[in-house]
């Protein structure tokens, strides 16, 4: 093998290779694009959108009563069950605990307490009976004691004298009223015989309700009468009408028309008018002719007329010779005017003639038409005649026959009326005596409660006192204060205290008694009751605890005070709300609940940051049950709207990615490139921004984190 | 011969001897023997200083190469690791890598298939690169040596003042660096509307001088007699020039466009003065930022590179060094 061959293969070889090469990396041009788009973060975009900012706030809680009320133990006790359970609803008086029965060791206790006071104060009083002081401090008292019992007999003296005097007019009202009654039954029994009265109220009823019954059928039989005869009324006149309309087109009969007659003024008149279009005809033949000759003249002239102009500028003619011809012109125009004028008149004398020959010639036809309908001698005017006139007839009789009925149905129902009058009086005077027996009967016991209260105001009376005997009680009272007060300065240190402890006493004695009061109110009892209605929302105690004095045992919510919810929000969320503002209930489907906003408030524990928000609800909702709302709907339009979820924020504030487009070789390449933005508003789907400008394309999701400058491949759609 | 004579430095009077016709011969065959091993050993050592510096020489200019193709099978991590300084020192950015010194490495670590991967699977941004510079170089070579082929033809053939002062201009222009060129030749392209096309580089390029110098200096060489012998037998003068002149300059139109295709397959300011997208971009410019760029991937994208240039050498080795020769006068 030569040279030459070595070197033809080996580049035959290298030639291949080459080849090889270049499909190579063709194929891995296309893959490659198809691997990296591959690998590239696919990421969802949307341009920028005009639309609306709902700003609302959400907040969710539990439903509570607006009020509760802590149930208090009145008393020590021993708790042996426990009747209601947290959420259970209970109604005032239901039992919510049972007791145990041994009795109030409180009441027990309180006695023994009641007499050991009572003991000191007995002997405090026997160690101060012998001062002069202590006499003069219990006479005090004594008038101090009669102070007020003339004080209480006032009083009760201005209430008897009240009550009388309630008494006293609910009898003269009872009076009057038994008054008005006699006074109605007087007038009724005057109207009528003894005779006719009835005993029986029922009867006396039933027969009211038949006259009322029968006057209700006879107005309604005269409403029907009446409209029957406004109906015949009507038939009456229109039947009038059509006879006398016939009539009047078609004449009574009497008057008897000559037909031929009228032919024969026809044919006549026919004649004259064609005598008269004969001459017509006539004249405008003949005399039309010397006016075309006079208007031919005219023209004739008229043209030698222009002629002649162009003559005489053209110097052809002179003035003169000119102005004869314009004059003889002007003489044929006037012989022609005068032809003429002569001959149109004559010729509206004629159409005027042939008119008027033509208008009798019409009235005449018409008249003899007439004349051959009218004929008297015609079945059919007869029959018609006789046919308009049985109407007339037949709809007078039906009128009068329905005056009649109207007639008889007043009649009837005038005398149902006075039935009905009668029967009313009859069932009345029996009620209105029913009435006056009662009101007897309650002014009978108006005047027993009437000399009952008489009687105890008397004895009142006797122990009151008059102001001024009231008023000298006091400055006596005033005076004896006065002296026991010197009295007690004068008096040693121990009087003093001695005193002072005896005052203690009383009043503890006074509280003691009170207590006991209560305790024995409620010692008798082995179980214990709910105050209010409402939700049981806590128990404190269970069976075998004891609650002491003042312990709250249970917590119940007032449901009838209404329900809230309270949620907290952050001071931002807040300033977009206020108070009044809807609440829109959401995802809640047991009914239909409104709520409002009813306050907002710092929250205590972080009054800074944080507010409480209580939300008044109503509708179908129970104490427990949570909800969420959605408050503050105020919408507003922005030009730059971006989903919510293409915001990000970093240290240096909020921005978005958007897509750059970069046409290459291979096809567009996407890139996520960096745009910072101002955030106007956002709620919880979209934000309204600043920074962006209106075709940009934002990215809203991503499959992968990316960052500024990272190439992406968007979402297949 | 006695001390003393020496000493006293009397003149040594040898004996004479009578010489015979042979022993000459043999002295002198003696002698050449002599001489020639004592050339060879002198070329020897010659030869071996000459291979020494040669393989020296070649091993330094070799090793770019091989370390290229090495540093290839690198992943990005060992090549930052070991080069990252470089990047460090001449970019501007705030990164700092480990190694502070440069690590030149031959064998990998661990061989990695990354780069390549990265480049001919992942980023088609570099693929696309070299579809770009074949796009421009494969029409600038064609298309040059076509026009080159007739100028060169025109040159060689007619005379006159006209032809000597457009070859003046010709030599003019090739001898002047494409920096004085650029801006004129900006102008026309923006005058042309093709800035930022391909066309502002091909067309610049395919009516360049180099070629039609080299043609014309090997056309000028034919010998006349062909051609007249052509003219004889009724040739004309495109005949003349498709049948007769081409194909003897089959040679030189190889080495022309071999050198043709390595000078526009290394162009860097024209793309980048020419064409502002980033995208039409050849090869040879991403190569040439390669400290801006995805150093990790510069040995990958750079072994791509030059196999173009190896295969179209190959295929034209001989061509090549026929060329050369015949340009330079040598025969044989």
């Amino acid at each position: 093998m030569n040279v030459n061959d070595k070197a033809a293969k080996r580049r035959g070889w290298i030639k291949n290779i080459a080849i090889i090469f270049l499909a190579i990396m063709l194929v891995l041009t296309l893959f490659s694009n198809t691997i990296m788009n591959f690998s590239l973060p696919e990421v969802s975009a949307q341009y920028c959108y005009s639309g609306s900012i709902t700003t609302n706030v959400t907040g969710s809680g539990a439903v509570e009563a607006k009020e509760s009320y802590n149930v208090v133990a009145d008393r020590t006790f021993k708790i042996t069950d426990v009747g209601v359970k947290v959420g259970s609803e209970v109604k005032a008086g239901d039992v919510m605990f049972l007791l145990d029965d041994t009795g109030s060791q409180d009441l027990i206790t309180a006695m023994e307490e009641l007499s050991n006071l009572k003991k000191s104060k007995t002997e405090l009083i026997q160690k101060m009976s012998n001062s002069e002081y202590t006499t003069a401090m219990l006479e005090l008292s004594r008038l101090q004691e009669d102070l007020q019992l003339a004080k209480n007999a006032n009083t009760k003296l201005t209430a008897a004298n009240l009550t009388l005097k309630t008494i006293e007019d609910q009898k003269n009202a009872a009076n009057e009223k038994i008054t008005n009654i006699n006074t109605k039954i007087l007038e009724i029994e005057k109207k009528y015989k003894s005779s006719e009265f009835l005993s029986d109220i029922n009867q006396a009823k039933a027969e009211f309700d038949t006259a009322t019954a029968a006057s209700e059928t006879a107005d309604a039989a005269l409403k029907q009468a009446e409209q029957v005869l406004k109906e015949a009324e009507k038939k009456k006149k229109e039947t009038a009408n059509a006879y006398e309309t016939f009539i009047t087109q078609h004449g009574d009969g009497s008057q008897t028309v000559d037909l031929d007659q009228l032919k024969k003024d026809l044919a006549q008149l026919e004649l004259e008018y064609q005598r008269l279009n004969q001459d017509y005809n006539t004249f405008l033949a003949n005399d039309s002719a010397p006016v075309n000759e006079a208007l031919a003249k005219y023209d004739e002239l008229l043209q030698r007329a222009f002629l002649a102009a162009d003559e005489l500028k053209n110097g052809y003619i002179t003035d003169e010779e000119y102005n004869q011809i314009v004059a003889d012109m002007n003489a044929a125009l006037k012989a022609y005017n005068e032809a003429n004028q002569a001959f149109e008149a004559a010729k509206l004398e004629k159409q005027r003639a042939l008119e008027d020959k033509t208008i009798a010639i019409n009235y005449k036809k018409e008249e003899i038409s007439k004349a051959s309908t009218n004929n008297t001698d015609s079945e059919s005017y007869n029959a018609e005649r006789t046919r308009l006139k049985t109407e007339m007839d037949n709809a007078s009789i039906a009128f009068d026959n329905a005056t009649l009925a109207k007639e008889l149905a007043e009649l009837d129902a005038t005398e149902k009326t006075t039935a009905l009058e009668k029967a009313t009086d009859l069932y009345e005077i029996l009620k209105l005596k029913e009435e006056k027996v009662g009101l007897d009967a309650t002014f009978a016991d108006l005047s027993a409660q009437y000399d009952k209260a008489k009687s105890e105001a008397d004895n009142i009376q006797s122990l009151a006192k008059t102001d001024s005997e009231i008023m000298a009680m006091e400055r006596n009272i005033q005076d004896k204060a006065l002296a026991v007060e010197a009295l007690k300065k004068a008096n040693s240190d121990s009087g003093d205290a001695n005193e002072l402890e005896l005052e203690t006493l009383e009043a503890k004695i006074k509280l003691k008694e009170e207590e006991i009061e209560k305790f024995k109110d409620t010692t008798a009892l082995s179980q214990f009751t709910a105050p209010v209605d409402g939700i049981v929302t806590e128990i404190n105690f269970s069976a075998g605890q004891t609650a002491n004095l003042n312990d709250t045992i249970a917590k119940i919510q007032l449901v009838d005070k209404g329900y809230m919810v309270q949620f907290s929000l952050s001071t931002d969320q807040a300033k977009r709300i206020r108070v009044g503002d809807i609440a829109k209930v959401q995802n809640y489907w047991g009914g239909n609940v409104n709520a409002i906003v009813d306050s907002i408030v710092p929250d205590k524990n972080d009054p800074q940051k944080t507010k409480i928000v209580t939300v008044n609800v109503t509708g179908d909702v129970s104490i427990g049950t949570n909800l969420s709302f959605s408050i503050g709907e105020k919408s507003q339009n922005y030009d730059m709207v971006v989903p919510i979820s293409a915001l990000r924020e970093d240290n240096n504030g909020s921005f978005v990615y958007i897509v750059s487009v970069k046409p290459t070789p291979l096809g567009n390449r996407y890139t996520a490139k960096r745009a910072d933005v101002q955030i106007i508003a956002k709620d919880n789907t979209s934000a309204a921004v600043s920074g962006l400008n209106y075709g940009d394309f934002v990215i809203v999701t991503s499959s992968a984190p990316i960052n500024a400058g990272t190439q992406v491949r968007m979402v297949e759609a | 011969m006695n001390k003393e004579t020496i000493i006293q430095g009397n003149p040594i009077q040898p004996e004479k001897q009578k010489k015979t016709p042979r022993d000459k011969f043999e002295r002198e065959r003696i002698r050449v023997r002599r001489i020639r091993k004592r050339k060879k050993i002198r070329d020897k050592i010659i030869m071996g200083f000459a291979v020494l510096l040669m393989g020296i020489i070649a091993i330094i200019i070799l090793t770019p190469t091989i370390l290229t193709i090495t540093n290839s099978f690198m992943s990005s991590t060992e090549i930052m690791a070991n080069y990252g300084s470089i990047i460090e020192n001449a970019t501007s950015s705030n990164k700092t890598y480990i190694s502070k010194q440069v690590n030149l490495k031959i064998i990998p670590d661990m061989i990695s298939f990354s780069q390549y991967s990265t480049v001919l699977l992942k980023s088609p941004e570099y693929l696309i690169k070299f579809w770009n510079s074949v796009i421009m170089v494969v029409p600038i070579t064609v298309f040059q040596i076509c026009v080159a082929l007739g100028a060169s033809y025109f040159f060689a053939r007619f005379d006159g003042k006209l032809r000597s002062l457009a070859f003046f201009v010709y030599i003019i222009l090739m001898l002047m660096p494409y920096q004085v060129t650029l801006v004129p030749n900006y102008l026309v392209s923006e005058w042309l509307h093709i800035i930022n096309t391909r066309w502002s580089i091909i067309l610049p390029g395919i009516f360049a001088p180099f070629s039609v110098f080299i043609l014309t200096k090997f056309m000028k060489r034919m010998p006349s007699a062909m051609i007249e012998a052509a003219k004889l037998d009724g040739a004309g003068e495109f005949t003349i020039f498709a049948r007769v002149c081409v194909p003897q300059c089959r040679s030189t139109i190889y080495s022309v466009a071999i050198l043709v295709f390595i000078d526009y397959w290394n162009m860097v300011e024209q793309p980048l003065i020419l064409l502002n997208d980033a995208d039409m971009h050849p090869l040879s410019v991403f190569l040439s930022k390669i400290n801006t760029g995805d150093v990790g991937l510069a040995f990958a994208v750079a072994v791509i590179y030059m196999i173009p240039t190896l295969l179209m050498f190959f295929y034209s080795e001989d061509y090549l060094i026929e060329g050369i020769s015949y340009s330079s006068g040598i025969k044989g």
